[in-house]
Formats: C-alpha cells, sequence, structure tokens
C-alpha cells in the first residue's frame, strides 16, 4: 500500500513539476522540452516515436485487468 | 473553430470505443495500431517534422542542473521498479508501474482520459506537418 502512493505520489509530482515548468518558472527545463531537444535529430524522433509507441501498446492493448 | 471540435469528438468517439474493448483481442490490436501506424508514416514520409521554438532551443542549451528533478524522478522510479521487480513483479506489497496501473485501468472513464492523452502526444508530429502545409500553402 506505502509503495502504491509512493507511485501515485511520484506521478503526481512529475505531472505538477511539468506544469510548473512549462508555465511558471521556465527557467527549469520540462519534459516537453526534453523531448523538444531529442526530437531535433532523426534518432531522437525514432526513439520518441518507439516510446511512444510501446507505452501505448502496453497501456491499453495489452493490459491486464486484477481478478 | 467547428473542425477542432469536430477534430475533439471524433478522438473522445474513438477513444471511448478503442478503451471499452476487451484487452489481447484483434479489434483491441487494431484500435491500438491504427495511430501508431499514422503517426509512423507521417514520421517516416514527411521528412524533417518542424518543431516549435526550435531556435529557440538552440540558443538555450539544457544545462545538467536544469534537469536534475527530473533525474532524481527517474532514479526514483528505476528504485521502485527495479524493487518490485526483485519481488516477483506482482507483489501486492511492493508493486511495480505496470501492476499499479492495471488497477487503475479497471476505471473505463481513466482508460479513456489516458488513452486520449497518449493520442494527443502522438498528435504533435502531424500538428506539426499540418501547420507547415498551411504555412507554405
Amino acid at each position: 500500500m506505502v509503495i502504491s502512493v509512493a507511485w501515485v505520489v511520484l506521478l503526481a509530482a512529475a505531472v505538477t513539476w511539468e506544469l510548473y515548468c512549462g508555465f511558471v518558472d521556465r527557467r527549469w527545463v520540462s519534459l516537453t522540452r526534453i523531448a523538444a531537444v531529442v526530437a531535433q535529430k532523426p534518432v531522437g524522433r525514432l526513439f520518441l516515436f518507439a516510446a511512444w509507441a510501446f507505452v501505448g501498446w502496453h497501456l491499453f492493448a495489452r493490459y491486464t485487468l486484477p481478478p | 473553430m467547428p473542425g477542432r471540435i469536430a477534430c475533439i469528438l471524433c478522438v473522445a468517439a474513438f477513444g471511448y470505443w478503442a478503451t471499452g474493448l476487451r484487452p489481447f483481442t484483434l479489434t483491441c490490436y487494431f484500435a491500438v495500431g491504427i495511430p501508431i501506424v499514422v503517426v509512423g508514416s507521417v514520421l517516416a514520409f514527411a521528412g524533417r517534422t518542424p518543431i516549435e521554438g526550435q531556435r529557440q532551443l538552440r540558443a538555450e542549451p539544457v544545462r545538467l542542473r536544469r534537469v536534475l528533478p527530473w533525474l532524481l524522478a527517474a532514479s526514483a522510479t528505476a528504485c521502485l521498479e527495479g524493487l518490485g521487480l526483485a519481488l516477483g513483479g506482482r507483489s501486492s506489497a511492493v508493486p511495480t508501474l505496470s501492476t499499479v496501473l492495471d488497477h487503475a485501468l479497471t476505471w473505463h472513464a481513466l482508460r479513456l482520459v489516458l488513452f486520449c492523452g497518449w493520442l494527443v502526444l502522438g498528435s504533435v508530429p502531424l500538428v506539426a506537418l499540418v501547420r507547415r502545409h498551411a504555412r507554405v500553402s
């Protein structure tokens, strides 16, 4: 239970930090900006696409409903 | 504006249908595979996709100190995931991210929201391409 809460806190913190970096204090680097820098090169774009496709496939086509 | 609303409604309807399908079925693979094929085709055939604010990114390189919070989050994720996997991956006391997400995904509404968010992320190169064509024409 504690670790489940830790996961939720970690995800919430990541989303909050992303919004803070994107809209409040732009001196900090947001994930969007990191992705934009990575996407400047074809290999980076391929990596981002592969990561996006993997996450979607894993989350929405191959998730396991708990009993 | 009506075009945007129609687009949002279509994405939401597609998302509602796709997230209502049973996992590990051919229809589900098809529903998730369509966006992947579309985005992959755009990236493969569109060439160099322009990125918003690219000049600004070149002018302001990413410094390690400014990325530190993300590195800490990635380290915490790796530690928790590693611990969960070391304990078998299905432990209810120390669940992996996949296990937590599997429990969260039992709610159709959350599946729909995450799926639509995933589609929006994937549509970035598509939107950039449309904007580039609009600028050229």
